[in-house]
């Protein structure tokens, strides 16, 4: 049954539509999850990068004198910012200056690491090139940390107020900036997370309502397609039962519109041809009728021409005789009526034998 | 490709120096000066120029140690083998740093220097010569001019390096009226401090060219501090003035210090000791007068100083 039903039309219409679209929900939706997490991570460290160094600009003051209040000030800003958990300035040797931010007073904030890494340290010293390392802390929450170095020009000279002075380009102490502290963001990946699950979500409620879409669409548009035909089929169908006068309605213009014209001209010529031979046919028939009908008459003729013989040798008077013959020739000829005189060998008159027909 | 690379030419000119220098001068003949530039800047070439506007009558060498303290050892060291020019001309910190270590013997007058007194020791009887500093009584004065209720002027220093300066100050502020308040420190790190202790006690504050103070956080932080507490700040150059400063008073130009420098050596040619001449401060002065700042400190600046003022900010 199920082996008959999958051999329907629309049932392979639906069968080969439906994979299909479902094919091309995942694809593209896949895609574009994809490509939106992409650009979104790339966006996020950028701003991740740009606010380290933004917080290691405005933090110089603040590194540099070491006075909290200015480094304090330095950290306002940043730690209102969206997705800032957390906020760490060190000096060059790694103490810590001050910290803040929303992720130091969560529930998560005892798996971030207060101190700075030492690698990460020495790597920011030696290229002086903000850093990105990504971790997860044992809440669930993942942060994006940013390390970015804070970096202060050296004075050798006053006469750098008045004028250029050439830079000597001898040995590495005579590099101008020196790294004087880091700055160290944590980004909080909780909105990104958030809003990669809305995206899935909503991905997954279009795929399902599309493919829903979809498969309506397919089966209409093929019981589109096989309602015709299956009229069609009907109609022969009646036609095969002998049911000539059979017209199908045509709909549309297209190929199945065009077979329905063509099935009504079929049917019309087929009636014709029908009627021609019946005609010929019932010609036949009375044909045939009255050959029967003469061989008949014949027939009865002949019967009474036999009867006649017969009676011809009977003894009977003359114009007995001559009578039955008479009615017998009135018969198979059909004369309305004869009369036979016979002459008279007495008297050579003739006197009237017989008379069939004439009533005496 | 050029015959006469950079590298040749300085070399030819080597050459003809050091024949130059070997030709002993007799009395009556044009005097041998060696010219030696620290650096290659353009504000050094101004001062040999004003130097040698003045100087007409001697024979004046240039050499240029390119910034590199060991060339110009070098070429010091070579100077003193053969024939000695009758003065040096040492143009810049650099040029003057070396030679006061090598030079003892030959009259050098230097031009383009601040703080001449921190680099020339006490020992050094041979060396005079024409200093970038501004004169410590016009910049009190400006001060004075420019907001005449003001008492108590602010100043943070090193006393290693300006120590000398806060004295000749601390002699000139009562004649003007004013008391200063002079804040000493060791690392750039501390004028923060410094300057939060001021905070309310002054009425003006007082850039020093002292590197120590010069730190770029610590002039942004006198900028902020001269803002928030709306006070003036005399900066040191056109360059602070521009970052928000109300004064910038510096020397008016290298010219003017090598015309200056020119004048002490034409003093020392015509007999005169080094040691009898003291050192000089620049004579003309640029002031740059920033309006802007002035307007947000709600400064009333008087006409005289804008008349005076080289450049106004507005």
């Amino acid at each position: 049954m199920v082996l008959g039903r999958a051999r329907r039309f629309r049932t392979k219409v639906l069968l080969s539509i439906v994979p299909m679209i479902l094919a091309l929900c995942v694809l593209f939706g896949g895609m574009s999850l994809y490509q939106h997490n992409q650009l979104l991570r790339r966006e996020f460290v950028k701003r991740g990068k740009a606010l380290a160094s933004d917080l290691a600009a405005s933090g110089e003051l603040g590194v540099f004198s070491e006075d909290e209040r200015l480094l304090n000030s330095s950290l306002r800003g940043i730690t209102g910012e969206e997705d800032v958990a957390y906020v760490f300035m060190y000096t060059d040797a790694g103490r810590r200056l001050v910290s803040g931010g929303r992720g130091l007073t969560g529930p998560g904030s005892k798996t971030i690491a207060e101190a700075i890494g030492e690698e990460i340290r020495a790597r920011i010293l030696a290229d002086r090139q903000p850093v990105m390392t990504a971790l997860s802390s044992a809440g669930g929450e993942s942060f994006l940390e940013f390390y970015a170095p804070i970096v202060s020009a050296d004075v050798r000279l006053v006469e750098e107020q008045f004028f250029g002075m050439p830079t000597p380009g001898r040995g590495p102490g005579d590099d101008r900036t020196r790294v004087i502290g880091i700055a160290r963001v944590g980004l909080s990946l909780r909105n990104i997370d958030a809003d990669s699950s809305y995206l899935i979500k909503l991905w997954a409620i279009l795929s399902v309502v599309f493919l829903a879409v979809g498969t309506v669409a397919a089966y209409a548009l093929s019981r589109r397609i096989t309602q015709p035909i299956t009229r069609l089929t009907e109609s022969a169908a009646r036609m095969a039962e002998g049911q000539l006068d059979q017209t199908i309605p045509v709909t549309s213009h297209d190929e199945i519109g065009t077979l329905a014209e063509t099935y009504n001209e079929m049917a019309k010529a087929l009636k014709r041809t029908l009627n021609e031979r019946e005609q010929v046919a019932g010609e036949l028939r009375d044909l045939n009728q009255s050959l029967e009908d003469r061989i008949r008459e014949r027939t009865s003729q002949l019967r009474e021409l036999y009867r006649l013989g017969v009676s011809m040798q009977e003894p009977l008077p003359l114009s007995d005789r001559l009578s039955l013959i008479l009615k017998g020739v009135h018969e198979v000829i059909g004369l309305d009526r004869i009369i036979v005189w016979l002459p008279d060998q007495e008297d050579l008159s003739f006197d009237m034998a017989a008379a069939p027909g004439f009533d005496p | 490709m050029p015959i006469l690379t950079p590298r040749i030419v300085r070399l030819l000119s080597t050459v003809w120096l050091l024949g130059a220098v070997a030709s002993f001068p007799l009395p009556g003949e044009a005097a041998n000066i060696v010219a030696l530039k620290g650096a290659d800047v353009d504000v050094y070439d101004e001062a040999l120029d004003g130097f040698k506007s003045v100087t007409s009558r001697a024979q004046v060498s240039e050499y240029d140690m390119e910034g590199d303290l060991q060339r110009g050892k070098r070429f010091l060291a070579r100077l003193k083998s053969g024939p000695k020019p009758d003065l040096i001309l040492a143009i810049g910190i650099w040029a003057l740093q070396v030679v006061v270590e090598e030079i003892r013997d030959i009259p050098v007058v230097f031009a383009m220097v601040l703080n001449p007194s921190t680099v020339i020791g006490q020992e050094a009887r041979n060396i005079t010569g024409a200093s970038m500093n501004v004169p410590i009584e016009q910049q009190i004065a400006l001060l004075k001019k420019a907001s005449p209720q003001a008492r108590r002027i602010g100043v943070i220093y090193d006393p290693s390096k300006t120590g000398f300066l806060i004295k000749q100050a601390e002699r000139i502020a009562p004649d003007q009226g004013v008391r200063l308040l002079p804040k000493a420190i060791a690392s750039p790190k501390d004028s923060f401090a410094a300057l939060d202790a001021m905070q309310g006690e002054i009425d003006a504050l007082w850039i020093l060219p002292d590197v120590t103070v010069l730190a770029p956080e610590s002039v942004q932080y006198m900028l902020l501090f001269s803002f928030r507490n709306r006070i003036p700040l005399l900066g040191l150059s056109e360059n602070q003035a521009r970052m928000g400063a109300l004064f910038g008073l510096s020397f008016g130009s290298g010219r003017d210090i090598g015309i200056q420098a020119g004048e002490i050596a034409n003093e020392i040619l015509s007999g005169r000791h080094a040691e009898e001449i003291p050192f000089t401060t620049a004579r003309r002065l640029k002031l740059t007068v920033n309006l802007k700042t002035a307007g947000k400190l709600g400064l009333q600046i008087p006409k005289e100083i804008l008349d005076r003022a080289d450049v106004v900010i507005r």
